[in-house]
């Protein structure tokens, strides 16, 4: 019965980590996009899809590693749910104001 | 890639051997006598000004000011054969983006073969064109480039 939760585990661990590499990487191309082109409207893109992919899903897991390692008190539980959720939220709008916005 | 098969097929055009050796994506357009477009379209290429425009605009996606230079021609004159020629889709106008604002148009032919066939009392003419790429970039081989196109142009 043990042997399940730990797999589920690792595989939360993966995919989030796979999250992170990916989403980089869309956010690296917006980023070449942007020096290639000296596009705002790229630079805005980029930013987003890091905040939201890289940014938001570091502190996250960094964050739960500490928590469950008890390096982070527990009662930092809900600031760091906080903190990741700004960034997500920093996010999108970000991207939101790259899709609008027009030289 | 496409633009290579147009020129090779407006080479084989010009010197009246009708080979099909395309291979891109082509669609084919079929006119008949009474349709006006047919008489506007052989007006518009029998037009030399027009065909050296086509000819220029084969090579590579250029803008007005360079299709002047190329073919000799005063601006004003490009600009009114490159209206003829977009009416009746020979051409398609790309915008370049420019950093500081300064977009221009591009211009690249679409034609690729024009043929006629006289049958049974009836002109039977065929148009192919290279067809436009789906989504903006697309001809881009670098994903930075294609990705910049496509979202600026959502």
């Amino acid at each position: 019965m043990s042997a399940i939760p730990t797999l589920v585990d690792w595989l939360i661990v993966a995919l989030a980590a796979g999250s992170t590499v990916v989403g980089a990487y869309i956010g690296y191309q917006a980023y070449r996009g942007y020096r290639r082109h000296d596009s705002p409207t790229m630079r805005y893109l980029s930013l987003g899809l890091f905040f939201l992919t890289a940014v938001a899903f570091s502190i996250a897991f960094l964050g739960s590693v500490l928590l469950r390692e008890g390096v982070l008190p527990s009662r930092f539980q809900q600031t760091l749910t906080l903190v990741t959720r700004t960034f997500q939220f920093l996010g999108v709008v970000f991207i939101a104001y790259s899709l609008h916005r027009r030289e | 890639m496409v633009y290579t098969s147009i020129q090779s097929t407006r080479s084989a055009l010009w010197l009246g051997k009708r080979e099909n050796h395309l291979s891109g994506p082509h669609w084919l357009l079929l006119y008949v006598s009474e349709d006006p477009a047919l008489g506007e379209v052989l007006s518009l290429l029998s037009d030399e000004y027009a065909r050296d425009i086509l000819a220029a605009a084969s090579e590579k996606p250029m803008s007005a000011k360079e299709l002047a230079a190329e073919c000799g021609m005063s601006e004003p004159t490009v600009y009114r054969r490159l209206n003829q020629l977009r009416d009746h889709d020979l051409v398609e106008e790309r915008t370049k983006i420019e950093t500081g604002g300064n977009d221009y148009n591009l211009y690249a032919a679409t034609l690729s073969g024009f043929s006629l066939r006289l049958e049974d009392g009836t002109f039977e003419t065929a148009l192919e064109r290279t067809s436009a790429p789906s989504f903006p970039g697309q001809e881009e081989s670098d994903t930075a480039d294609r990705f910049t196109k496509m979202w600026e142009n959502l």
